[in-house]
Formats: C-alpha cells, sequence, structure tokens
C-alpha cells in the first residue's frame, strides 16, 4: 500500500484553477519529487498534504488512513496528520533555543522528558548540530537553521517528510553540499520524502521518481533518466535542460514499418528524417509538429567523414555559425538551413571555426516528436 | 497501520508508538473559523456602525438620549435654512487651513532638515520634535492659559509687575491664541507623518538633479517636494480633516474668545443652552461626519491610487546635502524656538505649579507638597484616577484583543470579511472625538435593560475601544504582517493544535506588536476629553474630565498635580514602549 495517494486532487483560488485534479500515489521510503515552473501548483499540492489548504475537491489518503474525502466530509487538520514538513523559510522560531525547537513535537505529543532528550539528541547527532541545544536559533547561520528544521521534521519519526523548497535559500556550494546529504539521511531512515523544487538540478540528482508539473495539471511521473531523456511532453522536453526545437512544416508521413518520416529543408535539398513509431509524444491530431533533440546527443563531424552511421543514424549538412567556451565543452550553433539553428555541445578536443562547414550525426532514437 | 518495520540504525527509537498519533478516520466535530469570523464583524457592527446609525437617525428626531421624541427636520433648517452653519463652517475652515499652513511650513523644514541635509543635532531633533503630539493639548493648553490668559496669566502680571505695563501685553483668547496652540502639536504631528517619506526617499532622484545642473536648493523645490507631493497632499487632507475634530483648543482658546468652531459649537449646544439642544447638536454632528468622512475617503483615494516610487525598499545611506553653517544653525535656532515653546515652557510650567502654595508666586520658601498631599485626599482626582487607570487598561485590551483578530483575518485569510472588517476599523478615524461621544449618548441611551449603558463606566470603556481602533488594529496587523506565516503553519503540522500555536508562538512572537498596541490605546485613552465628558456620570469621570473641571472652578495648584499626574502616565507608559522596541531613531551616517 503507498504511503501517499492522491485522488483526482483539485485546489481553487477564485477562478484560477492552482491543481487540477491530480493523481499520484508515493511507495513507502521513496522520494518523490515535484517539479514545476512557479505558480504550477507543486507548493499548493505539498500544501493540501500537509493539511495547510483545503482541497476543493478529491481524497488524500496518508497509509491506510483517510486524511481528507472532500465527498465525506472528511479534514483532518494538519497537526494530527502526523508528517515533518521543512518549510521553505525554515520556520525556525526565533523566540525558542534548538533544544525547544527540536523538541516541540514532541512536546505537543506529550512524551516523557527522558524521551524527549534522549530523541532530541540522536537527532541533533545525525544532523550534526550535537552540542547545540542552548544556542539561540536567531543565532544560527543558514545551513545550520536548515538542519534544525530537518531535525524537527524528523525527531517524531513520522511516517512522511514534506520538503518545500528547502535549499533554495542556501548559497550555491551549501545547496549541493545538503542535496547529497539529505538524500542520504532520507534513504538511512527509510522515511518517505515528497520534496518539492523549482529547480531541476536538484530533482534530478535528489528523486526516486519525478513528477513535472504545468498549470496545475501533471506533465509526466518517471525516474529523473526517463524524464530527462524521453519527455513526454513539449512542456516537459523544454523544461528539462536544454534543448533543440525545431518547427516543422508538413505533418509526420507515417511509415509502412510504423515508423515515421519528417522532412527537414537543409542546404543540400530536403531531407528525410525516420523516426521510430514511439518517436511521437504527443497525439493531438493534425497540428504543427516540432522535433526535438537534446544538444548532447548531436556529434559534429568533418562533412562526408566516414561516420559508423547504422540505419538509425542521420547526418545533417551545417555550417558553425558561433562557438561559445564554456570551460568544461564548447558550445556550437550550427545552421541547418536558411531559418534552423541547432545547438550542439562538444568536447573540447575537436574545434570547429565558426562559418566551417560541418556533419551533425544524431541517432533517430534520440528524436522525438511533439505536437 | 505500516507493517514496515520503523526502526534505523540511528537509535531514533524503534517504533514511537506510530499508533498514538495515527490518523484517525472519524473527526469530531469543529465550528468552523467563518463562525467566528461573523461572530467578530456583528460585535464590530455594534461598536462602530450602531452608534452611527442611531446618530443619524436622532438627528431627525425632536427628543433626547432615551427617548426619541418626535419626527422634526429642526435641527438641519436651523442650520441649513437659517444660515447659521455659515458662521461655523467659515470659522472652522479658518481655523483648520491655518493650523494646516503653519504645521506645513514648519514640518516640511524639520523633515526634510533631518533627514536630507546636515543640520546639527538632527538625531536629538528626530526625537524631541514629535513630543507635543503625545502631550495632551488639554494639558499644554491649560498651561499656556496660565501664562498667557489676559486677566492673570503669568506673563502680563510679570509685565506689569517689571515695566509697569497697563493692560495685557499677551492675551491668548480667541484666534491668536487658538491658532497659536494648536499648531504647535499640529506641526509634531505632520513631522511624524513626513519624516519617514523624506527618509526613504532614494537620494540617487535629488544626486541626478544636481548632476544635471540644478542648484541644491533649487532641487528641493523641484525635485524633492514634488516626488512626495502624494504624501504631503495626503497628509495634509488628514491634518485639515483633524482641524476640524478637534475640541480641547477650541474649547480651552475659542469659548472665551467667542471664537465658535464646529466642535465647540456642538459640545455648547448641549451644555450651554438650557434645555440641551440635542437635536440641534446631533444635525451639525451629521454635517460634520460628511465633511470629514469625504475628506478622510479623498486622502484614502489620494494615497491608494499613487504608487511611491520614491520608496525603495533596500538600505541605502541617503547623501545628505552640505548647508552653509548659517542655514544650518538657523534652522537649529527655528526648532530651538518650537521646542521652548511646544514642549518646555507649558510642562515647566505645569510641573512648577504643582510645587508652589500660591499660583504665579514662585519663590523658593514657597516651595510645597501641599497640593499634592492635597489631590490625594481629593475624591474627584483619586476616582479620576482610579478611573483613567482602569478605563484605559480595559480598552487598551479589548483592542489589542479584537485588532488582533481583525489583522490575524486580514492577513492571514483571503476571506472577504477580512477587508470588511479592516473597513469598519477605520471607520472611527472620520469620526470626530466630541460627535462619537454624542453618538455614544444616543445609542447606549436606547436600549432597554440590561442593555441600556447609559451612565455606566462599560460606555465609557467602549468609546475608548472604538476611538482607539483604528491606530490599534493597524499596530496590530503591522505585527502580524512581519510574522511569517510559516512560522505558525510550521507549528501545526509538527503537532500543535489551534490554542498550543497561539499560546507557544503567536502571542510570543506578537509580544512586542502587542505591547504597541496597548500603549498606543492607552494613552488614546488616558489623554481623551470628548468621550468621558459626554458620557460620564457621578462616579465615572475620569482624570481629563477633573482638570477641566478644576480649569473651570479655577482651582490652579489642584489642576496642576493632576496633569503632572497624567503627564507621568502617559509618558510612563510611552517610555517604557520605546525601551522595550529599542532604538527607532533613523539611522545615521
Amino acid at each position: 500500500m503507498p504511503d501517499i495517494q492522491l485522488r483526482n486532487l483539485t485546489k481553487r483560488f477564485g477562478s484560477l484553477t492552482a491543481v487540477d485534479g491530480i493523481d499520484l500515489n508515493a511507495e513507502h521510503g521513496e522520494m518523490l519529487t515535484l517539479l514545476g515552473p512557479s505558480g504550477c501548483g507543486k507548493t499548493t499540492t505539498l500544501r493540501m498534504v500537509a493539511g495547510l489548504e483545503t482541497p476543493d475537491e478529491g481524497t488524500i489518503h496518508i497509509g491506510e488512513a483517510v486524511a481528507f474525502d472532500g465527498s465525506k466530509g472528511i479534514d483532518v487538520p494538519a497537526e494530527r496528520r502526523n508528517l515533518g514538513m521543512v518549510f521553505q523559510s525554515y520556520a525556525i522560531w526565533p523566540h525558542m533555543t534548538v533544544f525547544e525547537n527540536v523538541s516541540y513535537p514532541l512536546r505537543m505529543r506529550s512524551r516523557p522528558k527522558k524521551e524527549i532528550n534522549e530523541r532530541v539528541g540522536n537527532v541533533l547527532k545525525l544532523v550534526g548540530l550535537d552540542g547545540m541545544e542552548d544556542k539561540s536559533a536567531t543565532k544560527l547561520s543558514g545551513g545550520q537553521q536548515q538542519r534544525v528544521a530537518l531535525a524537527r521534521s524528523l525527531v517524531f519519526e513520522p511516517r512522511l517528510l514534506l520538503l518545500d523548497e528547502p535549499l533554495s535559500n542556501l548559497d550555491a556550494k551549501l545547496r549541493e553540499h545538503m542535496r547529497v546529504e539529505l538524500r542520504v539521511m532520507q534513504k538511512r531512515l527509510g522515511v518517505t520524502a515528497l520534496y518539492v523544487t523549482h529547480d531541476q538540478e536538484e530533482a534530478l540528482t535528489l528523486s526516486d521518481r519525478l513528477i513535472v508539473m504545468n498549470q496545475g495539471a501533471i506533465e509526466q511521473i518517471g525516474t529523473p533518466r526517463e524524464v530527462y531523456e524521453s519527455p513526454a511532453t513539449r512542456f516537459v522536453a523544454e523544461f528539462m535542460g536544454k534543448a533543440n526545437l525545431l518547427d516543422l512544416d508538413g505533418k509526420p508521413e507515417a511509415l509502412d514499418g510504423g515508423g515515421f518520416a519528417v522532412l527537414l529543408p537543409g542546404f543540400n535539398g530536403t531531407q528525410t528524417l525516420r523516426l521510430g513509431k514511439e518517436a511521437i509524444r504527443t497525439n493531438s491530431g493534425d497540428g504543427a509538429h516540432c522535433l526535438f533533440i537534446r544538444p548532447e546527443k548531436i556529434r559534429i563531424a568533418a562533412p562526408g567523414a566516414e561516420t559508423a552511421a547504422g540505419e538509425a543514424m542521420h547526418a545533417l549538412r551545417g555550417k558553425v555559425r558561433a562557438r561559445t567556451y564554456v570551460g568544461d565543452h564548447n558550445e556550437y550553433l550550427v545552421a541547418i538551413n536558411e531559418d534552423m539553428d541547432l545547438r550542439v555541445t562538444a568536447g573540447l578536443d575537436e574545434q570547429w571555426a565558426e562559418g566551417a562547414e560541418v556533419e551533425l550525426i544524431i541517432a533517430g532514437k534520440d528524436m522525438f516528436l511533439y505536437a | 497501520m505500516s507493517t514496515v518495520p520503523r526502526s534505523s540504525p540511528d537509535g531514533l527509537g524503534a517504533d514511537m508508538a506510530a499508533d498514538r498519533f495515527d490518523l484517525r478516520a472519524v473527526v469530531p466535530f469543529r465550528v468552523p473559523p467563518v463562525v467566528f469570523y461573523y461572530l467578530l464583524t456583528a460585535v464590530m457592527v455594534i461598536l462602530v456602525l450602531y452608534p452611527v446609525g442611531v446618530l443619524f437617525t436622532a438627528s431627525v428626531f425632536s427628543g433626547q438620549p432615551g427617548r426619541w421624541g418626535n419626527f422634526t427636520l429642526e435641527g438641519y433648517r436651523g442650520w441649513l435654512a437659517a444660515f447659521d452653519l455659515i458662521p461655523i463652517l467659515v470659522n472652522s475652515i479658518i481655523f483648520a487651513s491655518a493650523r494646516l499652513a503653519i504645521g506645513l511650513v514648519f514640518s516640511l523644514l524639520f523633515a526634510w532638515a533631518v533627514a536630507r541635509t546636515d543640520v546639527p543635532f538632527r538625531r536629538t531633533m528626530t526625537i524631541l520634535i514629535p513630543i507635543p503630539f503625545f502631550t495632551p493639548d488639554l494639558l499644554t493648553g491649560i498651561s499656556w492659559l496660565m501664562l498667557g490668559n489676559p486677566q492673570n496669566g503669568l506673563i502680563n502680571q510679570f509685565a506689569t509687575y517689571l515695566f509697569g505695563v497697563k493692560g495685557p501685553v499677551i492675551d491668548l483668547y480667541g484666534w491668536f491664541g487658538l491658532i497659536f496652540h494648536s499648531s504647535l502639536s499640529t506641526i509634531a504631528f505632520m513631522f511624524l507623518m513626513l519624516a519617514a517619506f523624506f527618509h526613504t526617499m532614494d537620494s540617487s532622484y535629488e544626486e541626478a538633479s544636481v548632476t544635471l545642473g540644478a542648484s541644491k536648493y533649487r532641487t528641493v523645490f523641484t525635485i524633492t517636494f514634488p516626488m512626495l507631493s502624494p504624501a504631503i497632499i495626503g497628509v495634509s487632507i488628514l491634518v485639515f480633516a483633524s482641524g476640524l475634530d478637534s475640541f480641547e483648543n477650541p474649547l480651552l482658546f475659542g469659548n472665551p474668545g467667542g471664537v465658535y468652531v464646529f466642535a465647540n459649537e456642538i459640545y455648547r449646544m448641549l451644555n450651554f443652552r438650557h434645555p440641551p439642544q440635542y437635536n440641534a447638536a446631533t444635525a451639525l454632528s451629521v454635517i460634520l461626519i460628511l465633511i470629514t468622512f469625504s475628506l478622510v475617503f479623498l486622502q484614502w483615494k489620494k494615497l491608494g491610487s499613487r504608487q511611491f516610487t520614491v520608496i525603495s525598499g533596500k538600505g541605502y545611506k541617503p547623501n545628505r546635502f552640505k548647508l552653509p553653517r548659517p542655514v544650518a544653525w538657523g534652522i537649529f535656532a527655528i526648532f530651538a524656538v518650537y521646542f521652548l515653546l511646544a514642549t518646555v515652557i507649558p510642562l515647566t510650567q505645569i510641573v512648577a505649579a504643582s510645587f508652589f502654595k500660591i499660583f504665579g508666586v514662585y519663590k523658593l520658601d514657597h516651595l510645597t507638597l501641599e497640593n499634592w498631599a492635597a489631590v490625594l485626599d481629593d475624591e474627584l482626582a483619586m476616582s479620576g484616577l482610579k478611573n483613567t487607570i482602569l478605563f484605559s487598561t480595559a480598552a487598551a485590551t479589548a483592542t489589542v484583543v479584537i485588532g488582533g483578530l481583525i489583522g490575524y483575518i486580514r492577513v492571514r485569510t483571503r476571506h472577504w470579511l477580512g477587508p470588511m472588517l479592516e473597513l469598519l476599523a477605520w471607520t472611527p478615524w472620520t469620526l470626530p472625538g466630541i460627535v462619537l461621544g454624542l453618538a455614544f449618548l444616543w445609542a447606549w441611551a436606547l436600549p432597554p435593560e440590561p442593555f441600556n449603558l447609559y451612565g455606566t463606566a462599560l460606555v465609557i470603556i467602549l468609546g475608548f475601544i472604538v476611538k482607539g481602533l483604528p491606530l490599534g488594529a493597524a499596530t496590530m496587523q503591522a505585527a502580524i504582517r512581519q510574522v511569517s506565516p510559516e512560522l505558525e503553519e510550521s507549528s501545526r503540522v509538527h503537532g500543535g493544535s489551534w490554542l498550543a500555536t497561539m499560546r507557544l508562538i503567536i502571542v510570543p512572537l506578537l509580544r512586542k506588536g502587542i505591547f504597541a498596541s496597548f500603549v498606543i490605546v492607552f494613552a488614546l485613552s488616558a489623554r481623551d476629553l470628548t468621550i468621558p465628558l459626554l458620557l460620564y456620570r457621578g462616579g465615572t469621570e475620569t482624570l481629563t474630565v477633573a482638570m477641566l473641571y478644576y480649569y473651570e472652578e479655577g482651582i490652579t495648584t489642584t489642576l496642576a498635580v493632576i496633569a503632572v499626574i497624567q503627564l507621568v502616565l502617559v509618558f510612563g507608559l510611552l517610555g517604557l514602549e520605546r525601551l522595550t522596541r529599542g532604538r527607532q531613531v533613523p539611522d545615521e551616517d
């Protein structure tokens, strides 16, 4: 049985639908990330799970218990949902010491004093703040506050941990460090975590599975690799990482073998690209299509060079328009016809000058079509 | 229950009795918070709108509080058809305009000098200029009249004694005294309002003007004042409206000089006519409300519709104009004279008067504590002191609670009653004190027992609450806005009930705002004259009522002691609040 089950969860603010009937499950011990641009409904979803926002429709199950069911009038208040939460601002109470902050959930549950001391000691050791019990919470650095917030949300061993952009207020170095630590800790404690972020790198490195949201709806659920390498929708393709999206004039032709043929105007006349049948991602009928290729999936070669191109490989003739040095690699802008440029990432071993004629090698499986 | 083992290698407890706090599917009945919103709205309507409604109704009835009488338009006909309103209106406009003009000149000068120039002692000036706003007008007014009344004012006696001048050299009765004395506190109030705008204006706008060739002084008039004009106009309208509202000054200086404006005319209709002209006074009150309401509405539109683009949130140090030394010291001299007139002279005089046997004979061997001892035995003074402390404390406490709830609903929820409640809390801002007093007199003499509060202490307390609500609620709202909602949510999520969150998180975090709000309402109540003056009966008189009584009886020594007690009460609390708040003086460079 999943630890969290959301069914048809909906939240409206006035005429705006912030979350539009989403369904999702989180399995026990899983780190599940809600990813999307601001206003996509990810934080609202998290807050509904926490009990801080009342859904308009749908159900929330936490474990076997119903936390919310609109049709039955069940709405368990936040303080009884028994979950830990790390807030974006950390929400460390400034008028309390570290100990008072961290022990709060246990005090609210009327645990014996001995147990409170023991548990707070243990959890502070876990986050690396042992010995800081009596420090005033306002005297802590950002990273330390972050740890206190984490300790507070873990001290009562909740079934579920909610994290609302917990790393967004840290500087870049510390953020990277905490990201790893968070992941290790979550796996060690085996707690189920729901993590909200707008940072795709964070989502890719942290999650077991991630959920990309847009305008209140789920665009794709999958492992980081699935989402990055084979985006389900044009939105996901554009949102995750760098992408080349070429607008096509005609609509793709179905081939006998089940694949598709796409016509692309080039310097040497129109070229036909053959794509597999799984390449079509969103099927919205006859509308204009666009072709998606990641810059790092394109290889640059000298024109006419012998390529080990199997039949699934395509070669496009192009002209280097610009080259940018980015440290560990070069980024090229290569024109493949008068109107279309492709971004290409390439290593530093081979350099191509601006204006050089090149050949772009792309595997058929790395190209997708979106309506 | 989850069957997965919950132990961890970190010894965080194997299984923390998960069933103990796990979710229960059935939720006991909870009162939805919306019910409280409606309840609070009902309380506010009864407090604020009900008395105003009764006042409007009563203006077309011939009776007196407790008895409607017959329908009549006589009250309005007297004012409007017989043109009796004209002299009152003209006097009021002259009074409010003169006060505003003087206030504007000096407050702009002081605010600009303190915030934008290198005038000497500017931090001292920032602290001292606002003081007259906090000293009750009744007190400083009486003090000045002790010095400057034409019969036995000390200045006049002194002139006769020293130089043999016959007749008064100074006469504060009438127009001169009225405008002179009310300008003193107006300057302080306008400075308080405007200095903040001058402090937060980004100096790069002025620097741009100077680099483009304008002189510093020219820049003041081409850039600084015009850019701040929305603020200046907004504050001016507010001050003009409060000029129409002012009661103590017209009563003290206007009455003996025969100058009648709205406030003292309304009071005259009630107290100096036999029988009291309730109908005429009520009709005049309604006319006054309509005027002040339109003015405040205008001010609200002015400030509401225009953005203060000059105020940037980022911290920066304003670049100060270097003034030539004679100019800088000239401004300081103007400040020194103002401070002497507005604070030093009236306060010294009243304190001195409380320690000498005979008023005006300040010889060392006349120094005495007898006045103080006498006041301790004085029934009216002691009852007034007790009542002032009691009523002000009750009103301040209630206002903090009501203001806190309104602020909370406004800031933390999206409920449509939030803005409604905020508006209701602001409404008394448009009600002059004397009008509020009269409205309460009508409104609470009307209901049957036990809701008839006529002559009770409660009606005065309710009056103080309503009078204190605009500032009290705004202070609470500002305090609540500064506390991140996540601090509360974090408590709820981690197991804190509504009550625990209130007790352990919200109240401790708001304690400074709560204290500030309490002190403001306490100070406003302790210095208020209009509400108790119209609503007191034997036993519920306040210090201010006692002061006015002894002033009118001419018992100056007792009066001075009571005034000093009131001063200590108000300033003691304000000082305490300032101490707990920490230093609030704008940064010095």
